[in-house]
């Protein structure tokens, strides 16, 4: 026995685990420091800096001094600033390797302050949503009549006159041919002369026996009636033909008014109206309720991975994979199962505005579907600078990962809008001073974005600039500016997160009503003018064309008149001579 | 290197026992081959400063297990990933995973699963083939070796020179 045991080696692993004991308490609070910055990095996306943390041991907890989160979208700030930071955590959770905060407040956090150095960016969440400033920029725009849109216009719209000119031509073309040739079957000035030869032949006959006048009179009969038959048959084609030109003609009539027609249905397809000029509401607010959209659903990524982690990308899960050497934990059945991380409570305070915004934040965890809870957070402050009253109330149902559930209510009382710049290069307007009251209740469900803000602004006052493209606009508009101290604003969101329309209205936009429909009005005849005189011009070439054909075409009714003129000069004076 | 292999041979030269020697090699194997931070490791740390073995042994085996553990990491992760994964031995790792002193010692790590078991399952194998070769290195290749031109050289060498200042050798 003595000679395999070591009695003394006893002491020894004493007095070494006491050691190794003593170092893990001297180093556990840089360890737990470079814990929080690198799994709050992790999170954020960008560099987290920790002073300092001590470990308390009754309760188990730490103290962490001034947390910098670095602003992934402008490093040279940071996001949060976190001055306090004080946590206990469950002893017992903690052997199973699970932290789980109990209680943890936050003190005295500051946002947007400037960091000595920029921070290291290791993952823009900012561009998981896609911006769409283009299609949302014009919310409100005083249509474009130049040369060029009325060309457009031309371009894209089926024009009545051209496809009757067309038309017209080809049937003026297809007569054409079909009289002259039938012209040609009539019977034309030789067989009329020769009609007059036959004439002159019988007067020219001897008066003879009574059998040589009866021949002379059987002829004469004959002679009368080739040429009745062939006037017969001029007239009836003259009365075809004068049909056909009579038609023709009041077509190439119609031609010449149908440009007016065409330009007032292009101006009404294509030209200004007072719904496509778009409604004050839009021009004032729409852009900055568009900015306000896209900052909270940029938000709204930036914090997901904290909700939910099933959200994190195939980038991020082998981000999170140890290196080779340490392989993979796996994962059991839990007896009663707990999230691996878990702030059970938070009370946190915010320096804003000169004042502190109290919140506590509940049951914070990216594993809400072991948890079975969603995260809570209630934020509000009063007498803030700028602000009577504020609450903020959200819940982040991430229990079902699968469809997620996020609501936010906002109510915002006595804000003081201050001067703002509102509206665009077409009718700049200021808001020299409001004060705004406002109710907002956004939700995302799944993959559907819904907001729907209320608001009244009170003691409003308005300057209106002078915008050079138009200026008849804005002297309406500064005359209606000038009499609104109050309006109120709604402001709908609905749609997906990456494609989602938002609808803007006011009462405002009652006040505005006459000013836009005269303007588009204006716009609209002005618009109706100028593409009357390029459709003018368009077709002019094609309708002369026209009127040309139908000239020819008259030709042919001069030559049958003449015809039937001969026909019948020859039968009333020349035949009846000869009886 | 030279004091490497000095020190070698001076272990194997010494008057230890080979059973204290092969343990330590044995104990060295399970300590250098998994996770040096692991709960397991302060059990081989008691064995070793509690049972009678080598001390130098165990500390130049853990050396050298410590590096060879780098080059089997990833037969380690293979073996214990089908150790964990294992259906018929799902009962056992659920119920080692909700007792606290099981998840401080990490076995649900890959690892540290692979790792610990493949030591194991060597250390008897180590210990007794350990034991054999010195016994044999000592009765026959040392006694040889004595006797060779070679031997005498290098006792007149530099190496010589470093494996006689080694503490404890007289």
């Amino acid at each position: 026995m003595r000679k395999w045991v070591r009695w003394k080696g006893l002491l020894a692993f004493v007095v070494i685990t006491v050691l190794l004991v003593f170092f893990w308490l001297v180093l556990v609070d840089d360890l737990v420091r470079r814990g929080i910055e690198r799994g709050t990095a992790f999170l954020v996306g960008a560099e987290v800096n920790v002073d300092n943390a001590d470990l308390t041991f009754s309760p188990l907890g730490f103290v962490v001094s001034r947390i910098q989160v670095t602003n992934p979208d402008n490093p040279e700030t940071n996001a949060l600033d976190i001055q306090r930071m004080a946590f206990t955590l469950n002893t017992a959770q903690l052997f199973m390797r699970k932290i789980v905060i109990e209680d943890m407040s936050v003190e005295d956090i500051a946002l947007g302050t400037m960091r000595e150095h920029p921070g290291r960016v290791y993952r823009k969440t900012a561009q998981e949503v896609t911006p769409v400033p283009g299609e949302r920029a014009s919310w409100f725009e005083v249509p474009d009549i130049s040369s060029q849109s009325v060309r457009q216009a031309l371009e894209e719209a089926n024009l009545k006159t051209v496809n009757s000119a067309r038309a017209l031509s080809n049937e003026i073309e297809n007569k054409n041919e079909f009289w002259n040739q039938r012209i040609e079957q009539l019977p034309d000035k030789d067989r009329l002369q020769e009609y007059q030869a036959r004439i002159e032949a019988l007067s020219k006959a001897r008066k003879g026996d009574f059998s040589a006048l009866l021949r002379k009179g059987t002829e004469v009969k004959d002679l009368y009636s080739d040429i009745n038959a062939d006037l017969n048959l001029l007239r009836d084609s003259y009365r075809r033909f004068s049909e056909d030109y009579r038609t023709i003609t009041a077509q190439v009539n119609r031609l010449s008014e149908l440009p007016v027609q065409d330009a007032r249905q292009i101006a009404q397809k294509y030209g200004p109206s007072a719904e496509g000029i778009g409604n004050i509401s839009s021009m004032l607010f729409g852009e900055q309720a568009g900015v306000w959209v896209e900052r909270s659903l940029r938000w709204r990524e930036r914090i997901r991975p904290m909700l939910d982690r099933g959200t994190l990308t195939a980038e991020e899960q082998k981000e999170l994979r140890p290196p080779r050497s340490e392989g993979i934990d796996m994962r059991f059945r839990e007896y009663a199962p707990a999230p691996d991380f878990l702030i059970r409570k938070a009370a946190v305070s915010v320096l804003t505005r000169g004042r502190t915004l109290m919140g506590t934040i509940q049951n914070l965890t990216p594993d809400q579907d072991v948890l079975g809870l969603p995260m809570t957070c209630l934020f509000s402050g009063e007498n803030l600078e700028g602000i009577q009253g504020i609450r903020l109330e959200g819940t982040f149902d991430h229990v079902d990962p699968s469809s997620p559930q996020d609501m936010v209510r906002l109510g915002l009382e006595g804000y003081d809008l201050g001067t703002r710049n509102l509206g665009q290069e077409i009718l700049p307007v200021e808001l020299q001073q409001g004060i705004l009251d406002t109710g907002l209740t956004a939700a995302v469900s799944g993959r559907s974005v819904n907001a729907d803000l209320a608001a009244t602004v009170r003691s409003a006052r308005f300057l209106v600039r002078r915008a050079e493209k138009a200026a008849g606009l804005s002297a309406a508009a500064e005359k209606v500016f000038s009499g609104i101290s109050g309006f109120s604003l709604n402001v709908e969101v609905s749609g997906e997160p990456e494609n989602y329309a938002v609808n803007v209205s006011s009462n405002l936009d009652d006040s505005f009503r006459g000013v836009i429909n005269t303007l588009a009005k204006d716009l609209a005849a002005q618009f109706q003018t100028q593409v009357r005189t390029a459709l003018e011009q368009r077709i002019s070439g094609p309708i002369s064309s026209v009127e040309q054909q139908a000239g020819s075409l008259g030709q042919i009714g001069r030559e049958l008149s003449e015809r039937i003129s001969f026909a019948e000069s020859l039968l009333k004076s020349n035949v009846f001579s000869l009886l | 290197m030279l004091y490497t292999l000095a020190k070698v041979l001076n272990v194997l030269n010494s008057e230890a026992d080979p059973s204290q020697i092969s343990l330590a090699v044995a104990l060295a194997l399970i300590a250098g081959l998994t996770p040096l931070m692991s709960l397991h490791n302060l059990v081989v740390l008691l064995l070793v400063l509690v049972l009678r073995v080598n001390l130098s042994a165990f500390l130049l085996g853990l050396a050298i297990f410590s590096g060879l553990a780098y080059l089997f990491d990833p037969l380690f992760h293979g073996a214990g990933l089908s150790l964990l994964s294992a259906k018929p031995l799902e009962g056992l790792w659920t119920a080692m995973y909700n007792m606290p002193i099981f998840r401080i010692a990490r076995f649900n790590n890959t690892i540290v699963m692979g790792s610990l078991v493949v030591s194991l399952v060597l250390f008897l194998p180590v210990f007794f083939l350990a034991r054999a070769g010195i016994v044999r290195y000592r009765a026959r290749f040392l006694a040889w070796m004595k006797r060779t031109r070679l031997a005498q050289a290098i006792w007149a060498s530099t190496f010589y020179k470093i494996y006689a200042s080694l503490p404890g050798r007289h």
